[in-house]
């Protein structure tokens, strides 16, 4: 069977170029069997699914991980890319939980780095540092690096984050491009925050020479558009990401766009499609955007009220360990960095 | 398995890591054919044949070094315990030899199948050259001197049987799938051993699946991954069973390769004193920062301003580039240094002198009795143990006892053949072999492995030789060498099947009588 991942063309751009490669490694893999090879499918379908962006590819790998794990819930392998797929899907108490039950896993460098990866997004920084510590010590990957940085980013230290992600770009080769544009580009955004658009643009463009056609890159260099209000610029670059990832948080982004352009109708049009896309993922019972929802109704709807709604059930469903909304605890969270689990 | 598959970031052993141009696989180095001009120097590195067989990764640099320097001298009746080691360290570290000043040679490939040949810090010179990828070419030196160079494919000049080597070590990952999440499933705590144990039946022969670690692989069952039994495994006529067969893995398989043969005086302004060649290559795999078309826009000397106290950080060049992997001996990543990709230090390996120790210490309490019980003698102490026992040293103080002999015997050669001038050049040991990791070449021999090491040397066999008593005489006053074990005549007599050689004792192709040797590639 000829899976939705290795139907995507190979084209121009290096992206869609390694798109196209992982599809026809995930069609190799076709005819094999065994907790290795279901394994390397779901991998592969979680690497496809980070490097195009698509909403619908990062839930397909979210179950093919979960279809696998039945079959082989002990291998850690897969214990391993289910707790990637919860850090990305927003389920930090998730993942914690299913490094709990994976001791091997948990004490390793890469299960340290998940472990330190869903404490930050649990806003407990000191544990999470301590994470990435421990892992860079027994293993001083691009990895852990860039997992301390956020740490640092998120605790607003934001010179010694950009240094860090600087030493995470030192360890990364010609092999690792997509990765090296991650580290560029979350680099800018650093720039960007900071208000040094000219270095911002200076890393969005070479994230962008490194690995051509990566939707992460592409998505923040249409934030820096709307900052410097290129607003006709900053909404065809969005329209172009919602027409490639359907994730709603573009379509909101383009209605914020055109609401600073004043064109109401078009930006009203876009907020609804947004709000659709996040309640279509609320109902489905994803934690990915409640935090979206929060901020939706604060900043587009002006629904103090139903926002606090939003962000304590995002709370909770953070610290949840079956990732649904088990508690309504109003415990704020820190803003959502896309993290290493976006490459 | 000399070092193919090492470090573990290249090894592709492992099914989520792709077979990578930066795992170096060999270091040959020996003496040209053809001394009627002056000594000629012959070096051949080799490594996989990616992106393919002639096709050389535009985004590596091989790096060759050199260093060449008289023979040291040995101190006879010198004691055999911890200080003469350290003593010895300490001096190859702070006397002779001098790899911060060695010589090296870089070879990069660009876009046209062009290879540049740079030369730097020869006595006559830096000089550099291009040549085309699969052609033999000479290299004209400032000197007036020529350098024949070929940089292209070939067929793999390594021949071994790597899944015998694998179960004898219960290496999982050869035979199984092993989770990439847990490094401590890779080498299992089941006893190292040269003939199979009564029960070990994740890594005994099954003749059910017969090309199990030959290409077949299963999912690594659940444990126990331990050893429980008593005995080794015995047919019904009370022969054991070898973990060898003999075959060679790298049968019809490439390598690209880089091979360069220069008159010694090239080297040294010394020729006539300066008789060893200190040898090894390293591979360097481009940083994505500098493939990207635009400048970084941090120059790294603002980010790193400690960086530039390291000799490879002030080379511009090679700040540009990562090291991946290292060889100058064979066994000494692989087989020593358990693949560590931390452990990748070519010459400067001196610290990593007390985990040899260790090392050694744990595959001799697994291939020690096995030698024995074929009534062989053996140089490592195990307290005449019946059968292997898994045992994991945290001190080399501790260690060193038992090993005290596998380190400092000399290794007996077959005959006298490799002295060619008969100057009687002193036997190696294995802690000169080993500290430094380079293949240090004696002129004046043949270059046969341990005096460098030629295409035909069946140096996996060689590497086991270490744990014979070589010092010990036989009835008939015979002592065992470094080719004992590739003596068919010895497995006839010996109670085992199959009976054969470890390794096969020959290249799958011939070799080529001349430049540049290694034979064509598949």
């Amino acid at each position: 069977m000829v899976s939705e991942a290795a139907a995507t063309p190979a084209s121009a751009t290096a992206c869609a170029d390694e798109l196209h490669r992982l599809g026809s490694m995930l069609v190799s893999l076709d005819a094999a069997d065994g907790a290795d090879a279901a394994t390397r499918r779901a991998h592969l379908r979680l690497r496809h699914a980070r490097l195009s962006g698509v909403l619908g590819q990062l839930r397909s790998a979210d179950t093919a991980v979960s279809t696998a794990l039945l079959r082989y819930p002990e291998w850690p392998d897969l214990i391993y890319l289910r707790a990637n797929t919860d850090i990305d899907l927003h389920r930090p108490g998730v993942a914690l939980a299913h490094l709990d039950g994976a001791p091997g896993l948990a004490e390793s460098p890469a299960g340290l780095e998940l472990r330190g990866a869903a404490l930050e997004q649990l806003g407990r920084h000191s544990q999470a540092e301590a994470c990435f510590s421990r892992a860079l010590t027994a293993d001083p990957s691009w990895q852990g690096l860039a997992g301390l940085a956020q740490v640092r980013a998120a605790q607003g230290g934001l010179d010694a984050a950009d240094a860090l992600y600087a030493q995470a770009e030192d360890q990364l080769t010609a092999k690792e491009m997509s990765a090296f544009a991650w580290v560029r580009a979350t680099r800018g955004e650093l720039a960007a925050s900071a208000g040094d658009h000219e270095t911002a643009w200076a890393r969005y463009r070479s994230a962008a020479a490194a690995f051509s056609g990566y939707w992460l890159v592409e998505s923040h260099i249409a934030r820096l558009l709307r900052r410097e209000n290129r607003l006709g610029e900053a909404a065809a670059a969005y329209s172009a990401l919602h027409a490639h990832t359907a994730r709603p948080e573009m379509a909101q982004a383009l209605g914020d766009v055109h609401r600073l352009r004043g064109d109401d109708s078009e930006s009203a049009r876009w907020y609804t499609v947004a709000l659709a896309g996040y309640r279509d993922s609320a109902a489905r019972g994803e934690a990915l955007y409640l935090h979206h929802l929060a901020a939706y109704y604060a900043d587009v709807a002006g629904q103090p009220e139903e926002a606090a709604q939003w962000a304590a059930r995002d709370a909770g469903a953070r610290r949840a360990g079956d990732g649904r909304w088990s508690s309504l605890d109003p415990r704020p969270t820190s803003a959502v960095r896309p993290g290493r689990s976006s490459i | 398995m000399a070092d193919h598959n090492d470090p573990n970031a290249v090894n592709s052993i492992f099914s989520d890591v792709e077979v990578s141009a930066a795992d170096v696989y060999d270091m040959f180095g020996f003496p040209g054919p053809d001394n009627s001009q002056g000594d000629r120097v012959v070096i051949a590195l080799t490594f996989a044949a990616v992106p393919d067989t002639g096709i050389l990764d535009t985004d590596m640099l091989y790096r060759l070094r050199l260093y060449a320097h008289p023979r040291a001298a040995v101190l006879r009746g010198e004691r055999r315990d911890l200080d003469t080691l350290r003593l010895y360290i300490d001096g190859v570290r702070d006397t002779y030899f001098g790899p911060e000043s060695a010589m090296e040679i870089r070879a990069t490939i660009d876009d046209h199948g062009l290879a540049t040949v740079a030369f730097h810090d020869f006595p006559g010179g830096s000089f550099s050259a291009t040549v085309p990828v699969g052609e033999v070419m000479a290299i004209p030196t400032p000197d007036g001197l020529a350098v024949d160079a070929f940089i292209g494919g070939r067929d793999d000049a390594f021949f071994n049987n790597l899944p015998g080597f694998f179960r004898s070590i219960n290496y999982a990952p050869q035979f199984y799938h092993v989770p990439s999440t847990r490094p401590d499933l890779r080498e299992l705590p089941i006893p190292k051993t040269l003939l199979e144990l009564e029960g070990n039946d994740l890594f005994n022969y099954n003749p059910a699946i017969p090309d199990l670690g030959w290409g077949v692989k299963l999912d690594l069952p659940p444990g126990p991954y331990t050893w429980t039994g008593d005995s080794f495994k015995k047919d019904a006529a009370g022969n054991y069973r070898f973990v060898y067969d003999g075959r060679d893995a790298r049968a019809g398989k490439n390598a690209n390769a880089i091979i360069l043969e220069m008159p010694l005086q090239l080297i040294t302004r010394h020729p006539t004193t300066d008789r060893i060649v200190d040898i090894w290559g390293e591979s360097w795999v481009r940083k994505a920062s500098h493939k990207v078309p635009a400048i970084p826009d941090d120059p790294i000397w603002q980010e790193h301003p400690f960086a530039f106290l390291s000799p490879d950080r002030r080379d511009k060049q090679l700040e540009g580039y990562k090291l991946v992997d290292t060889v100058g001996q064979p066994f000494a990543d692989a087989g020593l240094s358990e693949r560590e990709n931390n452990r990748q230090l070519g010459a400067n390996n001196f610290w990593l002198a007390p985990h040899f120790i260790k090392r050694l210490a744990h595959l001799g309490w697994g291939f020690g009795p096995s030698i024995t019980a074929l009534g062989l003698r053996c140089a490592f102490d195990t307290d005449n143990a019946p059968v292997p026992v898994h045992r994991l040293y945290h001190s080399a103080v501790e260690a060193f006892p038992r090993t005290r002999e596998v380190i400092f015997q000399p290794l007996n050669m077959p005959d006298d053949s490799w002295d060619v001038h008969a100057l009687g050049i002193p036997l190696r040991r294995p802690f000169e072999i080993f500290v430094p990791n380079v293949c240090a070449l004696d002129m004046d021999t043949t270059g046969t492995w341990p005096f460098g090491r030629r295409l035909e040397d069946q140096v996996a066999n060689r590497f086991l030789s270490l744990f014979l008593d070589m010092e010990s005489a036989a009835a008939d006053g015979s002592r065992y060498h470094v080719e004992t074990l590739s003596d068919q005549a010895l497995w006839d007599a010996a109670p085992i099947v199959p009976k054969t050689s470890p390794n096969p004792l020959k290249n799958d192709k011939e070799f080529l009588p001349h430049f540049p040797y290694l034979a064509e590639p598949w």
